[in-house]
C-alpha cells in the first residue's frame, strides 16, 4: 500500500538512499550528529551531548531528570528558533512566546517538529475526520466526483463540467453554482442551522424543572420561576388558566403542557399582582414562560452549556432536525448528491456513516 | 476507475483516492482504525489525541527534519506498540533525525541510541549519565535504566497485596459508544487496574459513566442517560487526578501548594524583630505588597518587551530573584529570611523545622511521594507531569481518604520505572488511609502491581466494549480470552524477574491477533 502512494519510493530506492547517506556520513562530507554544547534550560548542569543525525534516540531517565529540557526545551526550542529567524520580525512576534534556551552552542540542528505529551483537549467543532484531515478530502471528492442535483431536481452525473464556476442543466438549462468543498463542511456552509453544525443542542431536561411535585406552583414547584425577575411567569401562568395552589403532580396534562410549553395561542397575556409597592403589572408572551436556554445556548461553539446559569438543567441532546442523521447535520439543500459507489468502497472508514451526511445538492 | 464515473476524471480521482489512503492508511498503522470519522475530537483519549497529531506528521514525508516526540507511547496497549516503532522508524528512514523523550522499554531498545540524563531529578538530575546503543546500556553499570531494559522488575516482589472479598461499587451501562449492557464492580479499598487496548471502552467505562454518575449521585442531580445502575457503596467524593501543570505563573510554589508557606509566614510573623512593628504573615508573602520586591512585583524576574522581538525575562536587578523587598528580607529566622526558606529543598527544610510541628506536617506528605528534592519556592508549573501528579496527591494525604474514590487516567505517563515504583508506593499510602483507587493504564509493572485488574477488549471500537477478564493479575494473566493476559503472564513468569530479558515480546510471536 505504501509504495503505491505518490511520492512515495520504494522500499529499495530509500534503501539506497541510506546506504548514499551512510557513506557520505563515513566520509566525513556530512554531519552526523547535533552537537549540545553547555546546555543549562532548567536542571541542565552544562550538559555537553552529541545526538546522532538521521537515527531514532531515545532519550530516558526518571521524572524531573532533565529529559524534556534537553529533548523540548533545548532541542525542540532551538531548532523553532532557527525556523522562525527565517520568517519577518513581526510575524515571529505573533508567532511565539517562547525563549531561546540556556546553551552556549548547538551545530548542525535541523529544522524541529515537535509532538507533545499531552496534546490540547480540541473544541466542540473537531472530530477525527478534521484532526485527521479525511474529511477535507472527502469534502473535495463530494464537491468534484458527486452527482448534484439542479435547482429543479435534475440529477447530474459526475463530470468535468464541475469544474466550471456555473453548472448548466443539461436537462432544463437551468444555471446554478455547484457545490464547493466548504458545503459539505459542516464547520462552514455545510452547517445545520438548528445545532451551527455541532451535532448537540443543549435542551431543557424537562424532569429536572419540577424536582418536587408534590409541592404547588406558589410554593416553588417550578425550580425556574423561583429566581428573581422570573416569578412574574407565574402569574402569566394563572392567566393562562394554571392552577397555582394545587400540587404539581395534580395538575391537568392541559396545565402542565401550559407551564413547560406556552400556552398554544401565543397571544400575550396581561396579569397583575400586588406588591408592596401598590398594584403593578406586567405583560410576558405566553411562548417564553420558561427562560429562553435554547437560543442563548446553542449559538455558543464552546461547551454551550457553561455559558448557561441554569446548566444544571439542561441536558446535551443529539440534533435530530434533519432525518436520517443525527449528527452535525447539513442544511436540507445538501442531502442529495451521491458518491460513486466504488470510491466509497475504496475508503469504506469514512463511506458508510458519513455519506448519509454529507451529501448535498447545491445550497440555494 | 471507481463505477458511474466518467473516464474524463480518472485523473482527478485517482489523485483523490490516493490522497484519501494517504490518510487512512497511518491511522490504522497506529491502531486507530477503530475510530469513526465524526467521533467527537474532545472525546478521545490522550493517546488517541497524540497518535492523530503523528499522522499528519508522517503524511508530511519530509526530509531532513528533527522530530521531538514526547511520549508516544502514552496510552499505547503492548499490542500496539508495533505500530508506533515502525511509524517512528519510518521518519527515520525518510532521512529525518528523530528524538524520542520515552519509558516503554520495547521502544527504547528499538531505538538506535539512548541517551541518559539523570541520576536523580531536579538538582540531582540535569547531566548524561550514560549513552550508547540500548545494548550498550544494558550492560553499562552507570545507567540507572539499563537492568530495566536486561528485564529487571520495577516493584518488588515482596511488596504486600491485598486481598480480595469485601465490598465492590458497582456500575451498569445501558449504552455509550461501544459499551453495551456492561456491568462492572470495582473492589473498596483496593488498587484496581483496567487496561485493554485503546478505544476497548476503558475511558467510556470510567471517566464518561463511573465518575458522571457518581458525581451526579453525590450532588442530587440525575444520573446520565446511559448509566442504568450505580452502587457506590459509601463512597462520598470522587477525586480524578491529573499530570497537567499545576498553576500558571511562577507564584504557586510547591510551600504555597502544600500549605507550608502559611505556617513559614506566620512563623516570620511571629520573630520578636516583625511583633514589635506588628508585622502580619502577609509581610512575608511575595504576593502582597507589603512583602514583594516593587521592581517585580515578587516574580523574581521581569519580561522584556523588546518590541519586534520575543519577550525576554531577566532575573529581576532589584532582588536578584529574591521576589522580596528589602524590609522583609531585614527579618532573619534562625539566620534564614524568608527567601533563604523558600530556596531549601523540602528535604532540608525538614530537618531545620523538624520541631515547627505546623510545617513539617505540611511538608511531610510532599518528600513522602518522593518529591523531597523540590525547592519551596520553586515554580510549580515548571514541574513534570509526574511531579505534578503526586505533588496534588500530596496535597490531599493529609487527611482520610475513607468514602473517597480516585480516579488516574494513565498515571504512568513520563514515568521511568522507577518512578511508577514510587508511583505504586504513594497508591499504597493512600489505601493505607482508606482510599479506593482505580487506575486507566497499560504500564505493566502498574497493571502487575494492582490488587484487581479488569481488562478490557478484545479489539478497538466495536470490536471492543467487552470485560474480558477480571480477578487478580495473576488470575488475569491465566485468563482464556484475555488480550492483557499473554503479555501480563511473561512480565510475571519472567525467571527471577530479575536478569533475563523477558519483557512482552511484541512482534515476536505474543500478538494475540
Amino acid at each position: 500500500m505504501v509504495s503505491s502512494r505518490p511520492g512515495t519510493e520504494g522500499h529499495s530506492r530509500l534503501q539506497d538512499r541510506a546506504d548514499l547517506l551512510e557513506e557520505r556520513r563515513l566520509g566525513g562530507a556530512i554531519p552526523a550528529v547535533i552537537g549540545v554544547r553547555g546546555a543549562r534550560h532548567n536542571n541542565l548542569m552544562d550538559v555537553d551531548v552529541d545526538v546522532p543525525l538521521w537515527r531514532t534516540v531515545a532519550v530516558v531517565g526518571v521524572s524531573g531528570s532533565g529529559k524534556t529540557s534537553l529533548a523540548m526545551g533545548t532541542l525542540y526550542a532551538e531548532g523553532m528558533q532557527r525556523f522562525l529567524e527565517g520568517l519577518s520580525t513581526y510575524s515571529r512576534r505573533r508567532l511565539t512566546q517562547a525563549q531561546r534556551p540556556d546553551v552556549d552552542r548547538i551545530e548542525h540542528l535541523p529544522a524541529a517538529l515537535a509532538l507533545r505529551q499531552r496534546p490540547r483537549i480540541p473544541g466542540p467543532r473537531s472530530t477525527v475526520g478534521t484532526m485527521s484531515e479525511v474529511l477535507s478530502v472527502l469534502r473535495l471528492m463530494m464537491s468534484r466526483l458527486g452527482s448534484h442535483v439542479c435547482p429543479n431536481g435534475h440529477r447530474l452525473g459526475p463530470s468535468v463540467s464541475t469544474y466550471a464556476a456555473e453548472v448548466v442543466c443539461p436537462v432544463c438549462g437551468a444555471r446554478f453554482e455547484h457545490p464547493s468543498a466548504e458545503s459539505f463542511a459542516f464547520n462552514s456552509y455545510g452547517a445545520c442551522p438548528a445545532c451551527q453544525g455541532l451535532g448537540v443542542r443543549s435542551e431543557v431536561d424537562e424532569s429536572t424543572l419540577v424536582a418536587d411535585p408534590g409541592k404547588t406552583i406558589e410554593e416553588g414547584a417550578v425550580l425556574p420561576w423561583n429566581s428573581g425577575g422570573r416569578r412574574l411567569s407565574m402569574y402569566a401562568a394563572r392567566e393562562l388558566g394554571v392552577r397555582l395552589d394545587v400540587p404539581y403532580e395534580s395538575l391537568t396534562d392541559g396545565e402542565r403542557d401550559i407551564v413547560l410549553h406556552g400556552g398554544r395561542s401565543g397571544a400575550r397575556s396581561d396579569c397583575a399582582r400586588t406588591g408592596t409597592s401598590g398594584p403593578s403589572s406586567c405583560r410576558s408572551t405566553t411562548t417564553t414562560l420558561l427562560p429562553p436556554w435554547n437560543g442563548r445556548c446553542a449559538a455558543t461553539t464552546s461547551a454551550p452549556a457553561a455559558w448557561c446559569s441554569a446548566s444544571s438543567l439542561l441536558v446535551s441532546a443529539r440534533c435530530a432536525t434533519a432525518p436520517g442523521c443525527d449528527r452535525r447535520h447539513f442544511p436540507h439543500n445538501s442531502m442529495a448528491a451521491t458518491w460513486p459507489t466504488s470510491a466509497r468502497s475504496a475508503s469504506p472508514n469514512c463511506a458508510t456513516s458519513q455519506q448519509v451526511c454529507r451529501a448535498g445538492s447545491p445550497p440555494s | 476507475m471507481p463505477g458511474g464515473l466518467p473516464a474524463e476524471l480518472s485523473r482527478l480521482t485517482t489523485g483523490l483516492l490516493a490522497e484519501l489512503d494517504g490518510r487512512l492508511e497511518p491511522l490504522l498503522d497506529l491502531g486507530l482504525s477503530y475510530l469513526t470519522l465524526d467521533r467527537p475530537g474532545d472525546s478521545l483519549s490522550t493517546g488517541e489525541r497524540q497518535r492523530i497529531e503523528l499522522t499528519s506528521t508522517v503524511r508530511a514525508s519530509t526530509t531532513g527534519m528533527l522530530y521531538v516526540l514526547d511520549e508516544p507511547s502514552v496510552g499505547l496497549h503492548p499490542s500496539n506498540v508495533l505500530g508506533l516503532r515502525d511509524t517512528i522508524a519510518a521518519l527515520a528512514r525518510n532521512g529525518n533525525s528523530v528524538v524520542v523523550v520515552e519509558h516503554e522499554r520495547d521502544l527504547i531498545r528499538s531505538a538506535d541510541w539512548v541517551i541518559e540524563l539523570g541520576p536523580g531529578a531536579g538538582a540531582e538530575g540535569g547531566t548524561v549519565i550514560a549513552q550508547g546503543t540500548p545494548a550498550q546500556l544494558e550492560a553499562d553499570p552507570r545507567s540507572v535504566m539499563g537492568p530495566f531494559l536486561a528485564g529487571a522488575a520495577a516493584i518488588p516482589d515482596d511488596r504486600p497485596r491485598r486481598s480480595g472479598g469485601g465490598e465492590h461499587i458497582s456500575i451498569e451501562i445501558a449504552d455509550l459508544y461501544n459499551l453495551h449492557d456492561l456491568t462492572a464492580a470495582f473492589p473498596v479499598n483496593r488498587l484496581t487496574a483496567l487496561a485493554g487496548p485503546s478505544g476497548a471502552g476503558k475511558t467510556a467505562l470510567v471517566l464518561d459513566s463511573l465518575v458522571p454518575a457518581a458525581r451526579a449521585r453525590l450532588s442530587g442531580f440525575a444520573q446520565p442517560g446511559h448509566v442504568r445502575g450505580l452502587d457506590l457503596r459509601g463512597i462520598r467524593q470522587v477525586v480524578q487526578i491529573d499530570a497537567s501543570p499545576i498553576g500558571l505563573n511562577t507564584r504557586s510554589t510547591p510551600a504555597t501548594y502544600c500549605g507550608a508557606f502559611d505556617h513559614i509566614r506566620a512563623m516570620f510573623a511571629g520573630s520578636e524583630y516583625a511583633r514589635r512593628r506588628r508585622w502580619k504573615a502577609g509581610h512575608f508573602s511575595f504576593n502582597t505588597r507589603e512583602g514583594q520586591c516593587p521592581t517585580c512585583r515578587g516574580l523574581g524576574h521581569i519580561d522584556l518587551d523588546v518590541q519586534y522581538l520575543p519577550d525576554i525575562a531577566v532575573s529581576c536587578p532589584a532582588c536578584h530573584g529574591a521576589r522580596f523587598n528589602d524590609a522583609t528580607l531585614a527579618v532573619s529566622v534562625d539566620g534564614l529570611t524568608v527567601a533563604d526558606v523558600l530556596s531549601l529543598s523540602v528535604r532540608d527544610a525538614l530537618k531545620r523545622f523538624a520541631d515547627q510541628a505546623p510545617i513539617a506536617a505540611a511538608l511531610r506528605p510532599v518528600s513522602e511521594v518522593g518529591l523531597d528534592y523540590l525547592r519551596l519556592g520553586e515554580p510549580t508549573p515548571s514541574l513534570s507531569g509526574g511531579e505534578s501528579q503526586r505533588l496534588r496527591i500530596a496535597s490531599r494525604l493529609r487527611s482520610s481518604q475513607r468514602n473517597t474514590l480516585y480516579v488516574f487516567d494513565e498515571p504512568s505517563t513520563g514515568l521511568h520505572p522507577l518512578d511508577v515504583a514510587t508511583l505504586v508506593g504513594v497508591f499504597d499510602r493512600l489505601l493505607d488511609a482508606g482510599a479506593t483507587i482505580i487506575v486507566i493504564d497499560h504500564d505493566l509493572d502498574l497493571l502487575a502491581a494492582a490488587d484487581h485488574l479488569v481488562d478490557m477488549g478484545p479489539g478497538g471500537g466495536p470490536d471492543g466494549g467487552h470485560i474480558l477478564a477480571a480477578g487478580t493479575p495473576e488470575e488475569v494473566s491465566q485468563a482464556a480470552g484475555s488480550v492483557t493476559g499473554p503479555w501480563l503472564a511473561d512480565y510475571l513468569g519472567r525467571p527471577g524477574r530479575s536478569s533475563e530479558p523477558g519483557w512482552p515480546a511484541t512482534g515476536r510471536g505474543k500478538d494475540p491477533e
